[in-house]
């Protein structure tokens, strides 16, 4: 199950509070892992950030391309949106703290990503 | 018995270097402190030689302020904020007569001109310059009391007056090995380029309004600090947008430095 495997993402790295499974194409936050505190309300505003910042074929924000990998850290915070390689829409929209282990989690995070995406 | 670097202990064991601690504790007391290979970065604020004559107006006590610029250490015994002499300079440059082993005094100038040519020529090949505080060396006598900051400020015309750099400004200094161009714009100010700016101007002009408005409607007033990083494949780079109260930076560079550049952040900006 797709929960499964974004709970199982969260777990191997501590610093990972929400993990949300999203289409770009609708905005829509399809699934998150269980431990999430988020209301739906800021998983919207989760998804429509991803959408800003990322960009796609018919719109960049920012930039020339869009983004495979994006990043927002604030004081508190790092969201980090992933986009799949193999299915542009979808994309990881995680929060974070903001001294995780960016490259460990990406380097885990992108397999996870491209087997909900095939799955889904 | 050596007073620095690593040594052997009665028992064999080898015994931590008394001064790289030092410099550590040091660094961990003093607010925003960088460490560069177990030395304290002193050029992250202030261009490199005025960053040398703040170290030696922050001496009181005598000490040997070792410099590190690129590979050459240069290093200088200071007193009661004042240049008394170099006793050793080592690494690239080769020691020489006119400078090492002088006492410097506002009468005799010629010195006091070879080690700033001197200064001045290593900080423009490598503007990153390190310090660490060690014993001090034998030079001269009490007596010599050496040349106090304003003289060799005078001197070497250095502009001692200048602003410390802002929080993003040092930022950006400190990751310019990220870094492949800036564009830093200031409230009222005009902005402050690194690189090849063409296009983050075109970017700034046509695009940065309209993203921060579009990004404030979804997440409301944004927080700031904030850093935006965006990692695109074809081609393979970074385009970051740093904001900082009424700072606003355009950053790009290769995508593989944006995790570097992140933990930089956290370590300047993060709680």
């Amino acid at each position: 199950m797709v929960m499964d495997d974004l709970d199982a993402l969260q777990d191997r790295h501590a610093g990972c509070e929400t993990v949300a499974f999203a289409d770009l194409s609708t905005q829509m936050v399809l699934v998150t892992n269980s431990q999430t505190q988020l209301r739906r309300e800021t998983l919207d505003m989760l998804c429509a950030e991803a959408a800003i910042v990322l960009g796609d074929a018919k719109m960049v924000m920012l930039g020339a391309n869009p983004g495979n990998v994006a990043f927002v850290a604030t004081k508190n915070q790092l969201r980090i949106f992933l986009r799949s390689e193999s299915e542009p829409s979808d994309v990881l929209c995680c929060v974070c703290a903001p001294n995780l282990d960016v490259p460990g989690f990406l380097s885990d995070a992108r397999p996870c990503l491209e087997k909900i995406s095939h799955g889904a | 018995m050596m007073l620095f670097g690593p040594q052997l202990s009665q028992r064999g064991r080898v015994v931590p270097d008394r001064s790289v601690i030092a410099t550590k504790l040091a660094a961990l007391v003093e607010k925003n402190a960088r460490l560069k290979d177990g030395k304290r970065l002193i050029s992250h604020d202030l261009p490199p030689l005025a960053a040398i004559l703040r170290e030696i107006d922050d001496t009181v006590l005598e000490r040997t302020l070792i410099f590190g610029i690129g590979q050459t250490n240069v290093h200088a015994v200071v007193a009661g904020r004042r240049l008394k002499g170099i006793v050793e300079i080592s690494g690239d440059v080769t020691a020489q007569d006119d400078i090492v082993g002088q006492i410097f005094s506002r009468d005799d100038p010629a010195p006091l001109a070879a080690i700033g040519t001197l200064l001045k020529k290593l900080c423009d090949a490598t503007p990153q310059v390190t310090v660490i505080s060690t014993a001090p060396r034998p030079l001269g006598s009490s007596a010599e009391a050496g040349v106090a900051t304003a003289a060799l400020a005078s001197a070497w015309a250095v502009d001692t007056v200048r602003q410390p750099a802002t929080a993003l400004q040092q930022f950006v200094a400190a990751n310019v090995a990220l870094i492949t161009a800036s564009y830093h714009v200031a409230d009222g100010q005009p902005p402050q380029t690194t690189g090849d700016t063409a296009r983050l101007q075109d970017i700034w002009k046509t695009q940065i309004t309209l993203f921060r408005k579009r990004h404030k409607s979804v997440v409301g007033k944004p927080a700031t600090p904030m850093l935006i990083g965006i990692q695109t494949k074809q081609p393979n780079q970074m385009l970051c947008l740093a904001v900082v109260d009424g700072e606003q930076c355009l950053i790009s560079g290769p995508a593989d430095g944006l995790p570097a550049l992140l933990a930089s952040w956290t370590q300047i900006f993060g709680d």
